[in-house]
């Protein structure tokens, strides 16, 4: 650890049964960063959150958030943390409104501070004018803004959001993102685990678990040049048969379709890319346009787990 | 902490406003079920055709016929000349009931032991009850007057207790104040089983689990809600039972609804156990369903405790709803207090304690 985590985990371990979901998870989150937590499904990001919000006792080993420990003390977590589940779900059959007084009941947000709150997470959730109006008839991408609204009803400190924007549509996602970004910039600490690369870039950290363990750390230009591969992009004329060609190629880790186009990811571009050449003219396929590109971050993810 | 109880079992009553079908379930199921079954139990039984064989021909079997088809219940179709005539009657359904008057009854009475046969299909045995039980009725009020009871030797009647509590032999009581039960039962059981385990439908409970909310407040603040709303229940359909049905409030009412609280806390007990172990609402509705069958089969509701083997007559001592039952007619028909009906209050003390602190038990384990 050092002095600047504001979260760090110890050895963390957690099984369920005999299948051990996370395995010696040794993970830092500095005050005010955007953390985030990227894997494929059923890597672990969900059980790490849970362990993080104090909900879920590790197995071994130990979490610490703001300086309590999650099983000694889980109650004094609860009030710095915010915790948006995966399947967060607002009580549908009452309003915006409703939903937040609720919460601010349950976290003892009384008084003067009571009101003005409302109205700074309204205004921040830009739901000002639609507080009457009954959860379920939101949009999907609404209730997860109010959902984070709930969340920040009571100025955690620290922010655990698990896929806050799986199955939102794009344009939502953004001005969700949007909205974490204004939280970065006022100082919380966000550990948000996500399916997308785009959102792993927006991140000042990333953490990639892999089948319960972190199998790399590090700021997404890091994490980008561990990946000593290139992605070479080129326009054939028999797209199919070009595909099928060099998905069977080695030293070929993935072939792409990107419209017209294929992007194929390969270790070394400058040895392989000649004798790939050699093996699309002998099969007739014409190529153009070709050009190497670095990778993005879905390849280095890819990369990454492939060279486990 | 109680201003967080109050959070909760406040949202939760919200909720439950705003929630049509539940609201459906709770207030207007019960009353439509109440009226149908009490309907169906009072007037199917009523104007049932008895025939009669009077070899007598005096004055008293001419009174007795007459006060067989005076009752609601009865109705004399036919006069028959011999006992075996009775039968085709019997067998074609055009009587429930054959009654014979044997000759010299009235010149018997004078020693002491006259006899009326009463002749029922008994593979009808709810009608044939409820005609053995009118004519019982009817002979008795004449016997009455005559300062004594014809109806000595007839078997599984226990004439003189019948008539003391429910003198016009209205067996619709039984049923209604069963029913009675039964709706508050159900209703206590169903929202303390769908609170918590709508929760972890939706989605919500994990989110309350990382709120201050402790475990403890949370199942006490889902307990309350269904306390609350099953009392309102029991006025409901009290109200509707003692002025709809006319059924009598002989004991005291603040003794009644302080036993029908226990008996909801106890279920509510019951019901949040279900939802410790429901994943879904409909798991839970069908735990409930599948408990109501058991609860009712040891009720004594349709087969008196009594008659059940020993074993089941232990295990139904275990059940709620079977002490509440006694509690309710006891109250309401005998005008019973807490001298008589304290095995009951006390059974229900213990089993609310008990399935309260299971329930806590349960569900804390569950929701770590």
């Amino acid at each position: 650890m050092n002095g600047h985590d504001i979260i760090y985990t110890d050895h963390l371990s957690r099984s369920f049964k005999k299948i051990a979901a996370l395995r010696d998870v040794d993970l830092g989150v500095q005050r005010g960063e955007i953390f985030g937590l990227v894997g494929p499904d059923g890597a672990g990001k969900t059980t790490m959150l849970r362990l993080l919000a104090a909900v879920m006792v590790p197995t071994s080993g130990c979490v610490i958030v703001a300086g309590y420990n999650s099983v000694k003390d889980a109650e004094k977590i609860r009030t710095h943390v915010g915790y948006m589940p995966q399947k967060f779900s607002l009580y549908g059959d009452l309003s915006v409104h409703e939903n937040l007084e609720f919460y601010a009941d349950i976290f003892g947000v009384h008084g003067d501070e009571r009101q003005r709150r409302f109205e700074q997470v309204l205004s921040f959730a830009h739901m000002s004018n639609i507080t009457d109006r009954r959860a379920k008839q939101l949009s999907g991408g609404m209730q997860k803004k109010l959902g984070l609204a709930c969340t920040l009803i009571h100025r955690p400190d620290v922010l655990l959001l698990d896929e806050p924007t799986t199955g939102v549509d794009p344009v939502s996602r953004r001005e969700f993102w949007d909205l974490l970004t204004e939280l970065h910039i006022q100082g919380t600490t966000i550990v948000v685990s996500t399916p997308y690369m785009d959102e792993a870039e927006r991140c000042n950290r990333i953490g990639l678990l892999f089948k319960g363990e972190l199998i790399e750390c590090g700021t997404p230009n890091e994490i980008k040049s561990m990946v000593k591969g290139q992605v070479v992009e080129f326009h054939p004329d028999q797209l199919e048969a070009a595909r099928s060609l060099l998905s069977t190629q080695p030293g070929v880790l993935e072939v792409q379709v990107y419209g017209t186009l294929l992007h194929i990811f390969v270790e070394e571009a400058d040895q392989l890319w000649p004798r790939l050449q050699a093996t699309l003219h002998e099969a007739d396929i014409k190529i153009d346009a070709v050009r190497v590109i670095h990778p993005r971050m879905e390849e280095a993810f890819i990369s990454l787990i492939h060279a486990r | 902490m109680f201003f967080r109880i109050g959070n909760l079992a406040q949202k939760e009553l919200l909720q439950l406003t705003r929630d049509v079908m539940i609201l459906v379930l709770i207030l207007v199921g019960p009353v439509l079920q109440l009226a149908l079954i009490a309907r169906a139990t009072t007037q199917g039984f009523h104007h049932q055709p008895i025939v009669v064989v009077d070899q007598d021909h005096s004055e008293l079997s001419r009174r007795i016929v007459q006060a067989f088809d005076n009752t609601a219940e009865l109705n004399v179709v036919a006069f028959l000349a011999s006992p075996d005539q009775i039968d085709p009657w019997l067998d074609q359904n055009r009587a429930v009931m054959g009654v014979t008057i044997p000759p010299g009854l009235e010149a018997d009475l004078a020693h002491g032991t006259p006899q009326i046969q009463l002749l029922v299909d008994g593979s009808k045995s709810a009608s044939a009850n409820y005609a053995i039980a009118a004519a019982t009725g009817a002979i008795n009020s004449i016997a009455a007057s005559y300062g004594q009871t014809l109806v000595g030797d007839l078997p599984l009647l226990k004439v003189r207790t019948q008539v003391r509590f429910n003198p016009t032999l209205n067996v619709s009581f039984f049923v209604i104040s069963a029913q009675l039960g039964f709706i508050i039962y159900q209703v206590a059981l169903i929202v303390a089983a769908l609170g918590i385990t709508r929760e972890r439908e939706l989605g919500t409970l994990e989110q309350l689990l990382v709120t201050p909310l402790r475990r403890v407040e949370l199942i006490i603040g889902k307990a309350i809600p269904a306390v609350i709303v099953a009392s309102m229940n029991f006025f409901i359909v009290f109200l509707i039972v003692n002025l709809g049905f006319e059924l009598p409030m002989r004991g005291s009412f603040s003794l009644l609804f302080g036993l029908s609280v226990l008996f909801i806390i106890a279920e509510v007990g019951w019901g949040l156990m279900i939802s410790a172990f429901s994943h879904t609402q409909q798991q839970a509705v069908l735990f409930v369903f599948v408990l109501a069958m058991t609860d009712v089969a040891f009720s004594g509701y349709t087969v008196p405790v009594e008659r059940l083997p020993q074993v089941m007559q232990w295990i139904a001592q275990l059940f709620p709803f079977q002490h509440y039952l006694q509690i309710l007619r006891g109250v309401m028909l005998r005008g019973a207090d807490l001298s008589t009906l304290w095995p009951q209050a006390l059974a229900l003390v213990i089993l609310a304690v008990a399935s309260m602190s299971v329930a806590l038990f349960a569900l804390r384990r569950r929701l770590d």
